[in-house]
């Protein structure tokens, strides 16, 4: 009965120093929605602005994901890495014991998962699956000038091999990618990361700079001191002069930031 | 116009949400999540926010419903009270 009262005590002192820090740091940021907060004002303005030309990426958000915020995407990277090995640690042959053996004979049983197929979603399924990865690739082509990009192309295609795998059974999905290449292909998302990363070092700039932008490193942008100093002297909150409307990256400038902001509209091309 | 479109998507996203919190066929539930998800995809995408909408369309909408169908499929159809 004590040590159950001090373990409730003890709780009770943890939630405290927890959730004290966490109240005061949500209640000292800008109320919700406010249109003069720091994100508002000085980041997103200066990605629309100066987005295409310190980063030389027309869409904006890959601009953000890969330059300015790279090693948060980076470590996102990592983070996705980790999950899955401890999913790897997991014991595997779990599921197949359970359902129905992998035999590989029944056309239309989805094979290690147990689960009755209807010949409906199995050809369906089959029939889409190529034009489903055929847009994801066609996505990761030609992200750079619209919509889509590496994240939206890698969701959609990792989106089809869960579906595949749900579907036509594990078996057969492995024979299309290849069992002995599955680890290694994981295992080489956040090594090309640090590759591509590592790059821009050897080439005598900072970590994921590309050569010939001026040796940035990400983020080194959002001080507003970049090397070639054609914005020295500008200040992060700073908000800047206003952005134009009708200029090249402004095009759909209306109601507020976010709408310049997305990629369609922010593409030197014109609006879309 | 535009505004009326958000008002009924928004209107339709909260009765979907209310739908699958009630349902007690968790079936039902996870096809209506998966109309959520759809309806979802359509706000980002009228908002201005067609990279989000992909997202939301290929994992919100699709993985998700997909997963949440087998494994209700492997476990109970209906809710335990």
């Amino acid at each position: 009965m004590r040590s159950v009262s001090f373990r409730s005590f003890a709780l009770i002192v943890v939630v405290v120093l927890i959730s004290v820090p966490l109240v005061v740091t949500v209640a000292s940021l800008p109320a919700h929605g406010t249109s003069d907060a720091p994100a508002h004002e000085a980041v997103a303005s200066r990605y629309v602005e100066h987005g295409a030309e310190e980063t030389g990426m027309t869409n904006l958000v890959t601009a953000v994901l890969l330059d300015y915020r790279g090693f948060d995407t980076f470590v996102e990277v990592v983070v996705m890495f980790a999950a899955l090995m401890a999913m790897l640690a997991l014991p595997r042959g779990d599921l197949d014991q359970d359902g129905t053996p992998e035999t590989g004979g029944d056309a239309l049983t989805a094979e290690g998962s147990g689960v009755e197929v209807s010949p409906v979603v199995f050809y369906v399924v089959r029939t889409l699956a190529p034009f489903i990865a055929l847009f994801a690739i066609a996505m990761l082509y030609r992200g750079h000038v619209s919509p889509g990009g590496g994240f939206q192309s890698a969701a959609v295609l990792a989106a089809l091999f869960v579906v595949l795998t749900l579907v036509l059974g594990r078996a057969r999905t492995e024979r299309l990618l290849g069992a002995r290449a599955q680890p290694w292909l994981e295992g080489a998302a956040p090594l090309a990361f640090a590759l591509v990363g590592g790059a821009g070092m050897l080439l005598g700039g900072a970590f994921l700079s590309r050569p010939g932008h001026g040796g940035r490193s990400p983020g080194a942008g959002d001080d507003g001191v970049r090397a070639g100093g054609r914005h020295r002297g500008r200040r992060r909150g700073d908000p800047g002069p206003p952005v134009p409307d009708g200029g090249a990256l402004t095009c759909c400038s209306s109601a507020s930031t976010w709408t310049t902001w997305r990629s369609a509209c922010c593409s030197p091309s014109g609006c879309t | 116009m535009s505004a009326l479109f958000d008002a009924v998507l928004l209107a339709l996203l909260i009765t979907t949400a209310v739908t699958i919190a009630r349902a007690r066929d968790l079936a039902t539930a996870v096809v209506v999540f998966g109309l959520y998800g759809l309806l979802l995809c359509l706000l980002w995408q009228h908002r201005g926010a067609p990279d989000v909408a992909i997202t939301e369309a290929a994992i919100g909408s699709g993985v998700t419903t997909v997963l949440f169908l087998v494994a209700v499929t492997r476990t109970a159809r209906t809710e335990r009270r």
